[in-house]
């Protein structure tokens, strides 16, 4: 399958799905067909939104600590990589009172998991002063094709933040 | 998320679980042809082809 990785597949409905029985109980299989044929390995997931949060709640060491707030909005911006290098740029802003505050410099990072639930980041290089980006990372949760939150991870301090719609 | 989610949407290769079973074993599981599929719920699976190589 890895040379199919960046294909595209799309549910075959010509072809009727199958039942049968499986020795985990009886199943319906779909058959896809390639329809997307993209041989290059290294194609990247196009990442370019902007998400919206309402509120947020802060987790140290998995315990949560704070939040949420009564209304505190944030935007997380993923983008690709500003400085052209691999990957993306995540930057995290403020935008109480209708402004766009800049919360968090961006960081660079890299897609490192991705399946039908969630995107997974991770920071990776150093900035201009010599921090580590990959004391942190994001993980964007997928509902339906549509980002339903978003946890910004920050490993160095085991905090997690979550970024609600 | 139901089959309904998944139709007319191209699904990347990558979303994909290769199972690797080997063909004693799909035999056994009466699983389908294909051993590169997507559960979908436990009861219905997407799988790429009706061959046991391919893709």
């Amino acid at each position: 399958m890895d040379k199919n990785k960046a294909n595209g597949f799309m549910i075959d409905l010509s072809t009727p799905p199958k039942t049968m029985l499986t020795m985990q109980g009886q199943k319906t299989v779909y058959y896809a067909k390639l329809v997307e044929s993209n041989q290059d390995e290294d194609e990247e997931l196009e990442l370019d939104f902007v998400f919206h949060s309402s509120d947020h709640l802060r987790y140290e060491n998995g315990r949560r600590v704070s939040g949420p707030h009564g209304g505190a909005p944030r935007a997380v911006k993923v983008e690709a990589n500003i400085s052209g290098n691999e990957g993306y740029t995540v930057t995290m802003f403020n935008t109480d009172g209708g402004q766009a505050v800049i919360q968090m410099a961006p960081k660079q990072m890299k897609l490192v998991g991705i399946d039908n639930e969630k995107i997974q980041l991770k920071g990776y290089g150093r900035d201009a002063m010599g921090a580590s980006f990959a004391d942190y990372g994001l993980t964007i949760y997928l509902d339906d094709g549509n980002i339903e939150k978003c946890i910004l991870h920050m490993f160095d301090r085991n905090v997690d933040i979550e970024y609600l719609p | 998320m139901s089959i309904q989610n998944w139709k007319n949407k191209i699904i990347k290769g990558r979303q994909f679980d290769a199972f690797n079973y080997d063909q004693e074993s799909l035999n056994h599981k009466v699983y389908p042809y294909a051993m590169v599929c997507l559960v979908v719920d436990d009861n219905t699976m997407i799988a790429v082809g009706s061959d046991p190589l391919s893709p």
